[in-house]
């Protein structure tokens, strides 16, 4: 494959238009997933503070602890949340489930996500 | 029934004929045979590894951080949580879940991008590399914080 092919591959899934509930359902799945991959290898660094005993560790909290941080966190969990739920539909699609009514599964992932997502906003800013 | 439309519909719908399931970019010259031997061969891993980090992932927010009282833990904190055997086989579970997870799922983007078949096997290598350093890295640096 040339390069001016992958990079058409890749543009290609930028175009929002002509497309079926499945392609935004991969497409979110992809950017959330490689948004974790991403935020995983963040976590690995900062982690590597605990070997710095409590001094090293207990100074970060109150970074992390701030509001901006806390807005990520929220970001953050939204992202999980629903990309385990879009996985759970995956799943039943690539088992054979559902197959019919996949949009109709991603738009109950959509709901359920933006729920579960609030719930956990609340908790994380509120509560 | 078909035919050219009066009014050009635009940035709605799918072009005139596209049958459902039409996809952008699908004219796109594809090797088929070696998408097809090699984008499935993983999936029933991802789909068990996600099934696991359902469970893992959600005992580690739950308990590192909705259970706790600000939210994060501190030091001797993180120390008592990894002390209790449970605990611990949760997290190493889920270091070893989730870097499966995350690496496979890297490399079927980089698989979907069809690259020849040299930088794929090149690109493989490395995914594995990083996966293989963050294990070692977590699981010594659990025992690390585990004896201090």
């Amino acid at each position: 494959m040339t390069r001016a092919g992958v990079r058409r591959r890749a543009t290609a899934w930028m175009t929002p238009r002509w497309r079926d509930p499945g392609w935004y359902a991969f497409v979110l799945n992809r950017f959330t997933g490689l948004i974790l991959v991403a935020y995983l290898l963040a976590h690995f660094v900062v982690l590597s503070r605990l070997t710095a005993g409590s001094e090293g560790w207990n100074d970060l909290l109150g970074l992390f602890g701030s509001r901006p941080f806390l807005v990520g966190d929220v970001l953050l969990v939204s992202a999980v949340i629903f990309h385990g739920l879009n996985g759970v539909r995956v799943i039943l699609l690539t088992l054979g489930r559902g197959t019919r009514r996949s949009g109709l599964m991603f738009g109950v992932v959509l709901v359920a996500s933006a729920a579960l997502a609030a719930l956990a906003a609340w908790g994380i800013l509120f509560a | 029934m078909s035919g050219p439309s009066l009014r050009p519909r635009r940035f709605a719908g799918r072009p005139p004929g596209a049958l459902p399931g039409y996809v952008p970019g699908a004219d796109i010259p594809t090797d088929d045979q070696r998408a097809s031997s090699r984008a499935g061969s993983m999936w029933l891993v991802k789909a068990a590894t996600g099934v696991l980090l359902v469970v893992f992932l959600g005992t580690h927010l739950v308990a590192q951080h909705f259970l706790v009282e600000g939210g994060l833990r501190d030091y001797d904190a993180v120390v008592a949580y990894l002390r209790h055997p449970v605990a611990l086989v949760a997290e190493l579970g889920l270091l070893v879940t989730v870097i499966v997870h995350a690496a496979l799922g890297v490399r079927a983007v980089l698989v979907d991008l069809l690259p020849g078949e040299r930088a794929l096997r090149r690109a493989t290598w490395i995914i594995g590399m990083v996966a293989m350093v963050s294990l070692v890295y977590g699981i010594g640096l659990t025992l690390v914080v585990l004896g201090g």
